[in-house]
């Protein structure tokens, strides 16, 4: 799926791509834009946990992590395929 | 504030920035170890509050509010701290200065909350952390040029190095008195028509006069706690919200996004060719250093090496020091206690009330200390951020987070500076969740009753196997009812939303000495200040309930009883044993003391309560001495072997391994009811003590510190769900083991 657009929940490690849409129902979208997460930011999935969940990401320039049930508010535009 | 009333009144400085900014470190620098918490009024939320004396002798009273990366309030919680800012809450003064501290490695999330702050219309200064970590990192800020942009003074500071610290104080000083003339970014028109005529729309429904950014709020989150203050229908309101927002909507937003896209897009101006970043050497090397200590295997492996660094340092390097305290309290105590003897309740008093209770309070020192400088360095370096990522879906489920990994670690040596230790979980929810479970986490005091029991019943009649396994299956009891509890808290009882968890992995920083010394000792310093009072408080009403109605009559009743029974038992005559009893140190007169101590305790105001108790706990099998001895163990439970010592009337100088205290209980029986004659102690009732004694909440420290970190309403409901827990439980083993065995 090159340049097709995922879930970030749904990446895998290495991958980069740009935020392409937010879910605004969802409630923690907010809190998240105010952190940063916006339409075209870049992101880079750096990793899982151990047990599965969280997952650590890069946005722009910081490394967060999040749990898969915020991250599934989010959509990703890949870039490269790995 | 008025001009006149500026030379008495201590100026208000308020911190506010994003978690993990070091906005701590800040206050800390600012003022010292002298600062004390304080709740907003109604809500859980804190603030830590501590006087600056600045050079000019000046005083001012500054806040550290709770990290935020907005002014967005979905909760009570976050609104009373956003109506603070605005002067809007009764009891709390509004800040004549707000200081953002942002972080300069990330200056435009720090930013988004600062373009907020600079609408409330108090004089905002902003002081950029962290810059030495940035020089290392290759950024270049233009702090100049920002200033001029946005109206504001701006400081480049490293809080915990103490550089920039005194530009800062004079910063502030000269915002306080002429207020910089703030540029707050301009909002398109579309949207400032949306909010003009919304707040015309409410003015004229209620009469409230909203202010722009309470406005601003109650239209752009999605659900506002700020709503409440429009004093409109709610009906009404959800209209006019819908009208502005579809006035948005018109002009090509999301009226959701709205406040996002425009800020970051104007925090992108702002720090354009101001905020530059050449070379990305540092960064990679802590992308390095997270490839290995959050890797599935090996990550795990050092987390669980630190934690049992962390977890022997609290439970053994501690132990030593708290030996000593024991130590110094009771050689205080003793000698003391020779100078009181002519009036023995003053003796008493002092002794057992006062000097006990003082030693009560320090005893728990060491541990908060040295659990506090592992924190402080686990989050200053960024390694606790990394901790969390790797625990958290242990806990998620019930509604904890990977950070109460630590608070219930630490409550197995002791609950309070595990309760303590809450205080680094940010979520509201999860942090009341975390402190009203780690007090069931098998704490060291524990180890003496369920050794008692253990070596007392089930070792001689079951053998070591059993009793060892019995042992670990106590010490793990707590546990596993910990989780479904805060599963229940979670889902069913607390009304407090729970924030997502977002959390930043900052890069990694060398821990700063001196500030991990700083906050370990605020963390002691508060808890002696706070908890300490109450603890000492609480022990001297338990002192007096135990030694009151102290009557010379009873004295003398359990005295000629002790003869009579004497002269029954030997066969001797009555003045063969007066005789005996004239020498202090003979057995019989050890005896008879250790029979009037356990007489008089009967017929204190706590004996007379166990007495009256003994139906309720009957049932789990104890009768009214047991009940005493539990009873007399609320303020500290480890108290309940003295407290049988006593009550079986062998003395309180008595330990768990005590012989002649495990064959006093072997061969007590019931002396009344459907149970006379039967054996007291029974291996259901051990179990059923036992069972107790891991779920009941039997420590004034514990309530007094959850009361310290949250509210004494939590502390209570706290102390009476563990209560209940421990009631049932023990009854319910009490008759599911006398029906197996």
């Amino acid at each position: 799926m090159k340049n097709g657009t995922l879930n970030l929940a749904a990446m895998k490690s290495g991958q980069r791509g740009k935020i392409a849409e937010m879910d605004l129902n969802h409630p923690s979208c907010q809190r998240m834009m105010a952190m940063g997460f916006l339409i075209g930011v870049p992101v880079e999935f750096l990793r899982v946990a151990p047990m599965g969940d969280p997952i650590a990401i890069r946005l722009g320039s910081q490394v967060l992590s999040l749990r898969r049930a915020e991250a599934a508010a989010i959509t990703i535009v890949c870039q490269e395929v790995v | 504030m008025n001009a006149d009333s500026g030379q008495k009144q201590p100026l208000q400085v308020s911190l506010a920035g994003n978690p993990n900014v070091g906005k701590t470190s800040l206050f800390n620098r600012l003022t010292g170890l002298r600062h004390h918490v304080a709740n907003y009024p109604g809500v859980t939320v804190e603030r830590r509050i501590g006087q600056h004396n600045t050079t000019e002798g000046n005083i001012w009273d500054v806040t550290d509010l709770p990290g935020t990366y907005s002014l967005a309030a979905a909760s009570p919680d976050e609104r009373v701290v956003v109506e603070s800012l605005m002067g809007h809450v009764p009891e709390v003064k509004k800040p004549d200065v707000i200081v953002t501290v942002a972080d300069a490695t990330n200056i435009a999330r720090s930013f988004f909350l600062l373009t907020q702050l600079m609408e409330l219309g108090c004089p905002v200064v902003l002081a950029i952390n962290f810059a030495d970590t940035a020089r290392q990192l290759g950024f270049n800020i233009d702090i100049d040029g920002i200033a001029r942009e946005l109206g504001i003074p701006v400081v480049l500071i490293s809080a915990a190095q103490g550089e920039g610290i005194k530009e800062l104080c004079q910063a502030i000083e000269r915002a306080a008195k002429f207020p910089p003339p703030v540029r707050v970014m301009e909002w398109p028109s579309y949207l400032s028509g949306a909010v003009d005529g919304f707040m015309r729309q409410v003015e004229a429904g209620s009469g409230k006069r909203l202010e722009k950014a309470e406005a601003l709020r109650v239209l752009l989150d999605a659900n506002s706690a700020l709503r409440e203050l429009c004093g409109v229908p709610s009906g009404q309101l959800e209209k006019w919200i819908a009208e502005a927002r579809e006035k948005i909507f018109q002009a090509g937003f999301n009226p959701l996004s709205v406040e996002a896209v425009l800020r970051y897009d104007y925090i992108g101006k702002v720090t354009a060719g101001r905020v530059s970043h050449s070379g990305t050497q540092q960064e990679t090397w802590s992308d390095k250093i997270d490839a290995v200590l959050t890797h599935r295997v090996g990550g795990l492996a050092i987390f669980l090496a630190l934690m049992w660094m962390v977890f022997q340092a609290v439970y053994s390097w501690a132990g030593l020091m708290m030996d000593l305290i024991d130590a110094g309290t009771g050689w205080v105590g003793k000698n003391v206690g020779v100078l009181l003897e002519g009036s023995p309740a003053t003796q008493s008093l002092v002794v057992d009330g006062i000097i006990a209770g003082v030693g009560g309070v320090i005893i728990f020192i060491p541990q908060i200390l040295i659990l506090f400088i592992f924190i402080s360095v686990l989050e200053s370096t960024g390694y606790m951020a990394r901790a969390v990522f790797l625990m958290d879906k242990l806990f998620s489920w019930s509604g904890l987070n990977g950070k109460s990994f630590i608070p219930m670690l630490s409550s197995y040596a002791c609950s309070i500076p595990g309760v303590m230790a809450a205080r680094t979980i940010e979520d509201p929810r999860a942090r009341l969740v975390t402190i009203l479970i780690v007090p069931l986490m098998s704490c060291s005091a524990r180890l003496p009753v369920y050794a008692l029991m253990i070596g007392a019943f089930i070792e001689p009649a079951y053998g070591p196997f059993v009793a060892g396994a019995v042992l670990f299956g106590v010490q793990i009891f707590g546990l596993l009812v910990a989780g479904p509890v805060a599963w229940t808290l979670h889902n069913f009882i607390l009304r407090i939303p729970s924030q997502p968890f977002l959390l930043e992995m900052p890069p990694y920083r060398p821990p700063v000495i001196g500030e991990v010394l700083r906050r370990a000792a605020g963390a002691g310093w508060e808890f002696l200040e706070r908890a300490g009072t109450v603890i000492l408080a609480l022990s001297i009403l338990v002192w007096a309930l135990l030694y009151f109605p102290r009557s010379e009559d009873a004295k003398m009743t359990a005295e000629n009883a002790f003869v009579a029974k004497a002269v029954q038992e030997q066969g001797l005559a009555k003045n063969e044993i007066m005789l005996a009893l004239e020498k202090p140190e003979s057995k019989l007169a050890v005896a008879r003391n250790h029979a009037v101590e356990g007489a008089l305790v009967r017929q204190s105001y706590l004996g007379r309560l166990g007495h009256w108790m003994e139906p309720v706990f009957a049932p789990a099998g104890f009768d009214w001495r047991i009940t005493i001895a539990v009873l007399a163990s609320f303020p500290a439970r480890e108290i309940v072997i003295s407290s049988l010592g006593i009550l079986f009337q062998i003395g309180n100088d008595v330990d768990e391994d005590s012989a002649t205290l495990r064959e006093a209980m072997a061969g007590a029986r019931w002396d009344s009811g459907y149970r006379a004659g039967q054996l007291l102690f029974t291996v259901p009732t051990a179990l059923s003590m036992m069972v107790f004694f891991a779920l009941c909440m039997q420590c004034a420290a514990t309530l007094a510190i959850m009361a310290q970190e949250t509210s004494w309403r939590w502390a209570a409901i706290g102390f009476i769900y563990m209560t209940v827990l421990a009631w049932v439980g023990a009854v319910a083993t009490y008759h599911f083991a006398g029906w197996l065995l």
